[in-house]
């Protein structure tokens, strides 16, 4: 597989040595000239990220001042909108660069594992990658909510144009209507499956992150001799399990105490009914069967019951995902 | 147009003013002075970081009802219940007669990531539960259960009816799946955004820190309201600091948003992916110690309170209790405000104390 980005540093580094090669062969006093079409590609796209950037602060400025001396803006905004939705992605070479560095970090760290060497320094080109990925994720989420923002700036032109008396208005109130317009727009765009996906995929890429981080760190902790995250983990997970079922126990034990001590109250009275017989008053019918006082089998159900229920427990305990 | 430049010049010199006189306001006031939970309380029982309180009843007060125990989520603290003097659920019902309980359930850490709805309902809230019963000499006791607190609440109440004498639910989710018949778009994103990162990103967030940090469910929540979010400090907290009453009541607010535990990972595993994202509790699905709650073994008289602008719990989710539990002697309130305005809004103080001793007195009247 082609990697672009890894390609475009060789070409860009043999364009460099060719350049340093033919300043050696040159005549003194001369200087050849240098080829960098193989990286402009990326620095035109940083280039074309600045001036994107450049010309929205400079529509921005604009639009304030004329607000602020009193010029009618009701012309710029019927005519054509503000800022369009595509000026807005002014982020998009970062996308384009993170992408490039994120694939090529890939294919190195999930290349072909040898047994002696490399293993560090995978796992750090694999964190190196997470972080590329996390980047682009934030920038695509990041994305999307200005471009909310752009909208919701449209939306305040559009009301300002069509009733142009809300500007003599006190700045407060501009402000109040300001921020409902924004909410709104805001609001709305967290419901769309563009910032949906989005939203899911930074949170995945941040965990990831996090998850691989701590992995390092363990790894470290190891070589150490000091106790890890997954240890202490493992650890109060045991210790959890065993209290449950020190209080299951506790529970059934004080069921057949109550039930010992009522039949024995029952015996005093004359009372010749069996132990299975004592009503349970206020009891639910599970505990009713607990409370027997050979009910080995109970304990031994509610033991399995409870096995089942914490099994799901073990990946948290190991670190695996669901 | 802006005419008048002089106009926008004095209300941002204005502002100005306003800000400097917040931050002197800043300087004067010490954090121990912003006292959140003050209603005097006792400590009556004690299990691993759970603290069952009850609330000393005022001098001159007589109590006229058997106990209720305020049972509080994971999310945010209790202490909203008792945010300030004049604006208290506590107050307000020990003022008309209510023997009040209420269980803290504490700042549950990593080495509580293993704690589940078994544990919180059918250990520490029975458990609880149970020494009331036994201190007070009572077979049956009133659950108020509040969002969270008020699942646990109908669970417990499902599982154990001949413990629940009234159960009393506020701004409590039931069907997780209700937000789609709420119609207002600032409705439900909790929902949405749930199922939409599906288990696979549960169990990520989870892996990574355990348990379900409380800063990202503060994050969350803010998100909700993005322009309220970029406001509160430049224009809510500088208007509050104009009067020293509001300033502190915005104060005591931004101290209970700030005190918020981390909810334990297996528990949020089972709030998350089992109820919001599966709905399970009322498929009948949802698995409490090997077995599934039955909503309809609540037999006891329901009470639920819902808030009509509730953006977290959308009103739908709360409601929609009365399709499946087992009576007829059900009873709803709705209340104008949002999530928190039930216990906070100046507005609904009285109301909501109100309503629910005078519901309490009634279903006392019939028994009888």
């Amino acid at each position: 597989m082609a990697t672009p980005f890894l390609e475009l540093l060789e070409a860009s580094h043999l364009q460099w040595t060719d350049f340093q090669k033919s300043w050696w062969e040159s005549e003194p006093g001369t200087t050849p000239e240098y080829d960098n079409s193989e990286s402009s590609d990326w620095l035109s796209l940083l280039e074309k990220n600045r001036q994107a950037c450049q010309g929205q602060m400079l529509e921005w400025m604009d639009m304030a001042f004329r607000l602020t001396t009193g010029n009618d803006i009701t012309d710029d905004v019927t005519a054509e909108p503000f800022l369009s939705a595509e000026s807005a992605r002014f982020d998009s070479p970062f996308q384009d660069f993170f992408r490039l560095m994120g694939s090529s970090l890939e294919q190195v760290a999930g290349g072909p594992e040898l047994a002696d060497i490399g293993h560090i320094e995978r796992t750090l080109l694999r964190q190196s990658a997470e972080w590329i990925a996390l980047q682009e994720k934030t920038v695509r989420c990041q994305q999307i909510i200005s471009e909310g923002w752009v909208r919701a700036g449209q939306n305040m032109l559009s009301e300002l144009a069509l009733e142009p008396s809300l500007m003599s208005q006190e700045p407060r109130v501009l402000m109040e209507r300001w921020l409902k317009l924004l909410n709104k727009e805001l609001v709305d765009m967290q419901r769309t499956d563009a910032y949906l996906n989005a939203q899911r995929d930074m949170v995945l890429a941040t965990t990831a992150y996090r998850i691989h981080h701590t992995r390092i760190v363990e790894q470290w902790c190891e070589g150490h001799g000091i106790p890890t995250r997954s240890e202490l983990d493992e650890l109060h997970l045991t210790v959890h399990q065993l209290r449950r079922e020190l209080r299951l126990l506790k529970r059934t034990m004080t069921g057949v105490d109550s039930h010992l001590l009522r039949q024995r109250e029952s015996d005093t009275v004359g009372d010749a009914s069996s132990i299975d017989d004592v009503p349970n008053v206020g009891v639910r019918k599970k505990t009713q069967k607990n409370r027997q006082p050979n009910s080995r089998s109970g304990l031994d159900k509610r033991r399995r019951k409870m096995r089942a229920a914490t099994a799901d427990w073990a990946p948290i305990a190991s670190g695996e995902t669901q | 147009m802006i005419h008048n430049a002089t106009s926008a010049a004095n209300e941002w010199a204005d502002y100005c003013n306003r800000l400097s006189r917040c931050a002197k306001s800043f300087t004067q006031i010490r954090d121990d002075q912003v006292d959140v939970g003050s209603s005097p309380q006792t400590s009556v029982f004690e299990i691993d970081k759970v603290n069952l309180y009850h609330y000393d009843t005022p001098a001159n007060t007589s109590e006229l009802t058997g106990p209720v125990l305020i049972v509080y989520g994971l999310i945010g603290r209790y202490t909203m219940i008792d945010l300030q003097e004049e604006r208290s659920l506590v107050r307000n019902l020990q003022a008309r007669g209510i023997d009040l309980y209420v269980i803290d359930w504490g700042y549950p850490s990593r080495a509580d990531q293993f704690l589940s709805f078994d544990d919180y309902v059918e250990d520490y809230l029975q458990q609880c539960v149970d020494h009331i019963c036994e201190t007070a000499g009572v077979e049956k006791i009133t659950l108020l259960g509040i969002c969270e607190g008020g699942t646990f609440s109908t669970m417990f109440a499902a599982r154990h009816p001949e413990k629940v004498s009234h159960l009393i639910l506020t701004i409590t989710p039931i069907d997780f799946a209700a937000d789609s018949e709420d119609d207002d778009p600032e409705h439900g994103l909790l929902n949405l955004w749930t199922r939409n990162i599906g288990e696979e990103g549960v169990g990520s967030i989870l892996k990574a820190w355990g348990n379900l940090p409380g800063e990202f469910m503060g994050s969350v929540f803010q998100a909700m309201t993005p322009a309220r979010t970029l406001s509160k400090y430049t224009l809510d907290m500088v208007d509050a600091a104009e009067n020293e009453d509001r300033l502190m009541n915005f104060l005591r607010m931004e101290k209970w948003l700030a005190d918020r535990p981390h909810h334990p990972g297996a528990a949020a595993r089972q709030w998350l992916v089992n109820l919001y994202q599966h709905n399970e509790l009322v498929k009948g699905k949802f698995v409490l110690e090997g077995e599934a709650v039955n909503l309809r073994d609540i037999t006891m008289p329901v009470l639920n309170i819902y808030a009509k602008k509730d953006h977290i719990i959308p009103p739908p989710c709360s409601r929609a209790i009365q399709k499946y539990i087992g009576t007829d002697n059900y009873t709803e309130m709705e209340l104008p405000g949002g999530h928190v305005g039930v216990y906070v809004s100046s507005k609904s103080q009285g109301i909501v104390g109100d309503g629910i001793y005078s519901w309490l007195n009634n279903q006392d009247n019939q028994e009888s």
